[in-house]
């Protein structure tokens, strides 16, 4: 859901959760293979969604395009068969390069605020 | 196609998503529409809805179609708002703009007119840039007419000087070669010559230029 806060910062919070969110689909994806919904669930439960579930569908369908996520059917006991969602090979070096860029930037701006916060 | 729950909620909501997809590219939209439909369809299965309140509170979550529609254009990057651009009025065709680049080089044999209906195409694709236009119709105007024509002049001259009186082909040809090393004649073909690089060359640069825009 959108924070419910549109101050200055929260709008910049906002875009980033909107950047990032891509490559926690493909986090999830990391060790299993998993269906839309239990990847809307699981964002939802960390409040990584930035804004409503359907929203996640363009982006997987951006993933998919761009070879970083397979699509596979699979027969489930309750109810229809389930669309899962796999990384590919593309996928997973993205993921890794995307976690070593993030470790340096976080560690970067990390580093700014607690310098700010000591002033 | 996923089977949704037969409820006239969810219906109005995904004829609203149709509505709202309606000016997405055709394979977005039905993939869209698809993968919201395989949303209800298998969060409906596993938590039941209780009460139609229970079904809006899904739809709810999923969000609003326009919102959806919205990500996809995003995803897409496709145009935020509004319906598509339209197609430009001359619409580039790669097999006209391969004719526009053999006219140009060789179409000034048809009589000169085929050269003439190079040029015409050439201002009329929208595939090339001004620099194109200017180059295929300015560098070497008629194409490898002229060059040919310079290296027929210089090989004409060269038998008047050579042979004036007997005509046919024999040992006086020979004769006819060796009078043809003076400098006019010489310098005739130097000059078709390198005017039929540059047309060549130019040929190759507008070629190019359509191979890439066509790709």
């Amino acid at each position: 859901m959108e924070p419910a806060d549109a101050s200055y910062a929260g709008k910049a919070v906002s875009q980033m959760r909107r950047g990032v969110l891509e490559y926690c689909v493909l986090a999830l994806l990391r060790n299993r293979r998993r269906y839309g919904v239990e990847l809307v669930r699981e964002l939802g439960a960390a409040d990584a969604l930035p804004t409503s579930e359907g929203t996640i569908y363009p982006l997987l369908s951006r993933l998919r395009r761009e070879r970083l996520v397979d699509t596979s059917w699979q027969e489930s006991s309750t109810g229809p068969p389930r669309r899962y969602y796999e990384l590919t090979p593309a996928g997973r070096s993205s993921l890794e390069e995307f976690a070593e860029q993030w470790r340096r930037f976080r560690s970067a701006v990390d580093g700014f605020l607690s310098t700010e916060e000591e002033r | 196609m996923m089977t949704v729950p037969d409820n006239p909620i969810v219906g109005d909501y995904l004829r609203r998503l149709e509505e709202a997809a309606r000016d997405l590219p055709a394979d977005r939209r039905a993939e869209l529409v698809r993968d919201v439909r395989e949303h209800i369809a298998v969060a409906t299965a596993e938590a039941p809805p209780a009460s139609d309140a229970e079904t809006l509170q899904m739809l709810d979550r999923l969000g609003e179609p326009e919102e959806i529609v919205g990500s996809a254009r995003a995803e897409g990057g496709l145009a935020v708002s509004g319906p598509a651009p339209s197609l430009p009025r001359n619409v580039a065709h790669p097999a006209l703009d391969g004719l526009t680049v053999a006219l140009l080089l060789v179409g000034g044999f048809i009589v000169g007119i085929g050269w003439l209906a190079g040029v015409v195409l050439l201002w009329s694709s929208p595939t090339w840039r001004l620099r194109h236009r200017i180059a295929g119709t300015f560098v070497v105007p008629g194409g490898l007419l002229l060059p040919a024509f310079m290296g027929l002049f210089s090989n004409g001259s060269c038998t008047q000087t050579a042979r004036p009186v007997r005509s046919g082909a024999g040992p006086g040809a020979g004769a006819g070669a060796q009078h043809c090393s003076t400098v006019g004649p010489a310098i005739g073909l130097g000059v078709g010559l390198v005017l039929a690089a540059a047309s060549i060359s130019c040929a190759i640069y507008l070629a190019r230029r359509a191979y890439l825009a066509h790709r």
